[in-house]
């Protein structure tokens, strides 16, 4: 089942101080959404780095590939550009741009085209090759920063939109009952971790000021 | 004929290496790479073309020569080969405006073309000379006696094949060696050495990588090696029975 920000947070409160979730708990939900994104950004980073990748394994998990669709492309001097919806992780070769395809929404009237990425800065090194100058005819992409450029003016052919397929692992650009994208195998260790975190977290007795000591270990 | 896209062998390697798209651009150059060295000795790519001539008596080189084989005048439905002349003039003739002219030489007189062009002396001009018996007939040993028009030079910095400047021609006809690296030359690789591509674009690709050992990348490199002798064999004509046609076609009686 996919979860959300709230449905995980709600878990981990229930689990904290069972019954009725208290306003006047020392831990409130916005302190774990936070305290989510940090773990999910660290278990899923050292995943691909750790276990994926010394495995010979490149393509990334499914789970954590996000597909925004009817991205516009825009006709820019004698190339084309369209902007990223959201930063994708770093990963090596822009792994994080995983793909980049002719929108669906445009049907069969355009080419379906899978677009060749390039590292920034290999489209002018290619320009000397004779043959490849042109890619045999196909079009590649470069990114640079929130943009992704075109090799080619691909709106003269009619592609206006462009679907990507991103890997995107920054939590905290999904709200709190957006379907986060993490494999359901996670989400029990996660939960744990997120208790195991706030369990010492107690309330304070006594008189409550400014200089208070609440939550706080001792 | 039966062909592969060097498109379709890049993908194919992706798969079968469970690799995304982001090493196509990699395994690309590696495979025209390859493409590029077999095409000099194994696929032996030979084009053939019908050049315009300039005003100028010159022809630019094809963008995928490597070498000439034939450089020579179409005559209905036979090619006339041209001859190789080192002694024509690797500089060009320009007028007061630095424009290519003809050199002064290319009279009317000597002019030559497809028509008119001599391959033989001028005997006509010999008749009743020691060159010729009593039937009018070349008595043979006549060197040097008639202008040649019939020649060119491969001029490399120009990229251009100039002709004799008395050759009066609209075209040639160029038979020559390609690299195989024209966009037609790419999209049809012959089946044969689909393999030896692969194995190529292996061995560079772990000769580029920091983390393959030596031992790694010259094992690979071995199988490319292997799979290149296996398309040479199978590019190779020679058979059982020609082989035999060989031997007993060279085989004469002869005194001990």
């Amino acid at each position: 089942m996919a979860s959300t920000k709230k449905i995980i947070s709600e878990q981990v409160l229930f689990r904290l101080y069972g019954g009725q979730i208290d306003t006047a708990a020392p831990v409130q939900q916005e302190d774990i959404w936070k305290a989510l994104e940090q773990i999910i950004n660290s278990t899923f980073r050292l995943q691909q780095f750790n276990a994926t990748l010394p495995s010979g394994e490149i393509i990334p998990e499914s789970a954590s590939i996000a597909t925004y669709e009817n991205i516009a492309v825009v006709s820019y001097y004698n190339c084309s550009r369209a902007i990223l919806p959201i930063t994708p992780i770093s990963l090596p070769k822009n792994i994080g741009i995983f793909d980049i395809k002719t929108a669906y929404s445009l049907g069969g009237q355009v080419p379906q085209i899978n677009f060749i990425p390039m590292q920034r800065g290999q489209n002018a090194l290619l320009k000397s090759d004779l043959l490849l100058n042109s890619l045999l005819n196909q079009v590649g992409y470069e990114p640079s920063n929130k943009f992704i450029t075109f090799t080619k003016d691909i709106t003269l052919l009619g592609i206006t939109k462009v679907d990507m397929d991103l890997i995107v692992f920054d939590m905290a650009l999904y709200g709190i009952d957006d379907v986060l994208p993490i494999p359901a195998s996670f989400e029990a260790d996660i939960v744990n971790q997120l208790v195991q975190q706030f369990n010492p977290v107690q309330a304070e007795n006594g008189q409550v000021n400014l200089l208070t000591t609440a939550g706080q270990n001792k | 004929m039966q062909v592969v896209n060097i498109d379709g062998i890049v993908n194919n390697m992706l798969l079968k290496r469970r690799y995304p798209k982001h090493w196509y651009l990699e395994f690309l150059l590696y495979g025209v790479e390859c493409l590029r060295e077999i095409g000099l000795d194994e696929l032996e790519i030979y084009n053939t073309q019908k050049l315009p001539v300039s005003l100028e008596g010159t022809v630019e080189l094809p963008a995928d020569y490597i070498d000439y084989i034939l450089v020579g005048i179409e005559v209905g439905g036979r090619v006339r080969p041209l001859v190789e002349d080192n002694s024509l003039n690797n500089l060009q003739n320009f007028d007061s405006t630095f424009q290519v002219i003809p050199f002064n030489n290319s009279t009317d007189a000597n002019a030559q073309d497809e028509t008119n062009l001599l391959y033989a002396p001028n005997l006509f001009s010999q008749f009743l000379t020691v060159r010729t018996n009593s039937y009018g007939e070349n008595t043979g040993r006549f060197f040097g006696g008639s202008p040649y028009r019939d020649s060119f030079k491969i001029v490399k910095s120009r990229n251009q094949i100039q002709l004799d400047p008395s050759l009066k021609l609209a075209n040639i006809v160029l038979i020559y060696a390609s690299s195989g690296l024209t966009a037609d030359g790419v999209t049809n690789v012959p089946l044969y050495a689909q393999k030896t591509i692969q194995e190529y674009i292996m061995y560079q690709f772990y000769f580029n990588n920091r983390t393959y050992g030596v031992s790694e990348t010259e094992m690979q490199r071995q199988r490319y090696i292997d799979e290149r002798k296996v398309l040479r064999a199978r590019l190779s004509d020679l058979t059982i029975s020609t082989l035999k046609r060989i031997v007993n076609r060279n085989t004469i009686a002869a005194q001990k």
